[in-house]
């Protein structure tokens, strides 16, 4: 199993992905510690990332993140 | 008296007459409108609380508020106040569209409808004249046609009307408002069909008097600009509308799926707001003076329909292992075209899917297969075979199979498309909020997902008490001022009072303004009193207080007694969750402890 991190990036932020995709985006896991490199890596500006999860738990830009864990961003959503 | 009519219309279907009534000042500064004053006024006009729903003696408050039709953004709305045949709790539903304003347009605040027309009937009210119109030639019309006929016959007016559904008496019927709007929810489309009803018209040149014009042209721009500064309501709302949160939802782990059997489901992404905008070609419409136009319109195969909202995509998608985005869009058309709410008509649906799973009901139908799911809707909605018993919701259906545990509802009305397990607050919304389980009486959407205005902890109980009472009394005056909760996105809470003064003149000292949600919370709370609604009433189906979820909702359950406890101690009400004296004179409500004297609850 490769260390990788999973990043799907939803409600239009897939423009920050190389390959357009919105989910199962592959980050190696030497590459980014925190939430905050994450967003570096895609060159994901700050204020468009509103909600972060990190295995479906709210996330700051400093939580460390690991191999093997699933990191979702969105932008400002809303509705109900 | 700027902002309000003054007048109110009473018609009874069953002697064909009407009468113009006149309300005081305190009558609208105390309940304000919509919602406030539809509660007031079913409380005047209703013999009793006990009324059955589908009587004649069971009445109808159509009503406006004091900003309705003025040039305050989002002010189209009206509501529908009555008592439920569903839940046998009071309530009301809310929509946006042109009705609202055309009622005012007539010279009402609120139409008053009892009895029961002898056929087939409609409503024509116009600023001098009020006709009954034999209508069975319309009878089992769907929705487009009767629209169409409407449209056609009357193009002047604005209409509401109800579909098959409706006639039929099904308990989770809707009410269309306009081509496109909808008053949702606890069966009110089922009171208009028991009452012969089927559609109401309405036109009139007359317009609200306005007390501060300058004021009130200066907030209007202010809030114009609110509402185009956030992303939320400029754009994103009118791009994608709100099925943008499913992929949101599903990662938070609190997406219904298989009758809330899990909380995420593997095909989410195929029905999220994105993949529909990449796969339907798309429009947006909006109510009167609404500058966000949330509604989306879809080209389907036959036509321009409406797109699914968030809930329907929940309810007919993932609570259903459905996870074919045209799927959902056919069913969703399907429920608008009959006037079936679809959150019901879906849960009903899981409900019976896990009933067979389980073995303990015969039946060809199964989670994740859409086979006969397009027939079975229809039979809901013509009262045909097995679509008979369902229409009478989950909870009846439940009980009648040996297992009313495996309904998700709160008082008969079925739970909305976010799981309480990882959003505590909503769980404690759900059970407490005077018509069932609604997430439209207070959203904890917001504070407890979308971090807005500050990210709090959506796991733990502790606390949620106090922030949902909080909100629970502003949208109760939301709902009676009326605007529009997309407002919320953009606009901070202090800006409804200051619409309210400039348009009405009167001045609402801050503490007084929060009374009055508060007021009307329980006055609604006193009707479910009245009808024997007690504490074991304000309570979530089994499993969430058993079964954890998927994801991050593993092991987590909703612990509601704690958050029940502080909720009813922070309310001013007892154990049994009863209003005590304090609380209802601090409110001015004393005249209305006789209602829930004689009911059975303990007081202690």
């Amino acid at each position: 199993m490769t260390a990788e991190i999973t990043v799907n990036l939803y409600g239009g932020l897939e423009r920050y992905s190389p390959e357009g995709l919105r989910k199962g985006n592959r980050v190696p896991g030497d590459q980014v510690n925190t939430v905050r490199e994450v967003l570096d890596y895609f060159e994901i500006p700050r204020e468009e990332a509103r909600i972060i999860l990190v295995d479906g738990h709210h996330a700051s830009l400093e939580d460390q993140v690991n191999p093997g864990k699933v990191i979702s961003i969105f932008p400002l959503v809303g509705g109900g | 008296m700027p902002g309000w009519m003054g007048k109110i219309l009473y018609i009874d279907l069953s002697s064909k007459e009407h009468q113009i009534l006149e309300s005081g000042e305190d009558f609208y500064h105390k309940f304000l409108g919509g919602r406030g004053l539809g509660a007031r006024l079913l409380f005047k006009f209703l013999e009793t609380p006990h009324t059955e729903p589908l009587s004649s003696r069971n009445t109808l408050v159509f009503s406006t508020g004091p900003l309705t039709a003025t040039v305050v953004p989002t002010t189209g709305r009206m509501t529908l106040t009555t008592r439920s045949p569903l839940t046998g709790t009071i309530f009301d539903s809310n929509a946006g569209g042109y009705w609202g304003p055309a009622l005012k347009g007539a010279g009402y605040d609120a139409l008053v409808i009892t009895g029961k027309a002898e056929t087939l009937t409609r409503l024509e009210i116009n600023e001098n004249s009020i006709k009954f119109v034999n209508c069975p030639e319309l009878s089992g019309w769907n929705n487009s046609r009767t629209w169409e006929h409407l449209d056609q016959k009357l193009p002047e007016y604005q209409h509401v009307y109800i579909g098959p559904a409706g006639e039929n008496q099904v308990y989770f019927a809707s009410v269309s408002v306009g081509k496109n709007r909808t008053l949702g929810r606890g069966g009110m489309g089922a009171v208009l069909g028991s009452k012969n009803l089927k559609a109401v018209s309405l036109k009139g040149s007359r317009q609200p008097g306005v007390a501060d014009r300058k004021r009130t042209e200066k907030i209007k721009e202010k809030s114009l600009t609110w509402l185009e500064n956030s992303p939320l309501t400029a754009s994103r709302l009118e791009e994608m509308g709100t099925s943008m949160l499913v992929n949101l939802i599903n990662e938070a782990g609190v997406l219904p799926t298989r009758n809330f059997q899990e909380t995420q489901f593997a095909g989410a992404d195929s029905i999220s707001g994105e993949s529909l905008r990449d796969r339907m070609e798309a429009s947006s419409g909006s109510c009167f003076n609404c500058p966000i136009a949330c509604a989306r319109q879809i080209i389907g195969p036959e036509g321009e329909q409406a797109g699914p909202e968030y809930e329907t995509i929940g309810l007919l998608g993932s609570n259903l292992g459905i996870s074919d985005p045209e799927l959902i869009a056919k069913f969703n058309q399907l429920c608008n075209e009959l006037g079936l709410d679809t959150i019901s008509t879906g849960s009903v649906i899981a409900c019976l899917m896990e009933l067979v799973d389980r073995g303990y009901f015969d039946y060809q139908i199964s989670f994740a297969s859409a086979e006969g799911l397009a027939d079975l809707i229809e039979d809901i909605a013509r009262r045909r075979g097995l679509g008979d018993r369902l229409a009478r919701g989950s909870l009846r259906f439940a009980r009648e199979a040996g297992h009313p545990e495996l309904a998700m509802q709160v008082k008969g009305l079925d739970i909305p498309a976010f799981d309480p397990r990882g959003m505590k607050g909503q769980g404690l919304g759900y059970i407490t909020s005077n018509r069932g389980a609604c997430h439209l009486r207070a959203n904890m959407l917001n504070i407890e997902l979308l971090g807005l205005p500050e990210r709090i902890d959506r796991f733990t109980e502790e606390g949620k008490a106090a922030l949902l009472i909080q909100q629970q009394d502003l949208n109760a005056i939301l709902d009676s001022l009326i605007v529009c909760k997309f407002t919320l996105f953009a606009l901070a809470e202090g800006f409804y009072r200051e619409m309210l003064e400039a348009v009405t003149g009167v001045s609402f000292p801050e503490k007084e303004f929060y009374a009055i949600g508060e007021r009307i919370w329980n006055l609604e709370k006193i009707f479910n009193l009245a009808v024997g609604f007690q504490r074991c009433d304000d309570s979530l189906p089994l499993r969430f207080k058993v079964e954890g979820g998927s994801g991050p909702l593993a092991g987590e359950i909703v612990e509601e007694e704690k958050m029940l406890e502080d909720y009813y101690r922070i309310r001013g009400w007892n154990f049994s969750g009863i209003p005590v004296d304090e609380t209802l004179s601090r409110l001015e409500l004393r005249e209305f402890k006789h209602y829930f004297l004689g009911s059975d609850i303990n007081d202690s």
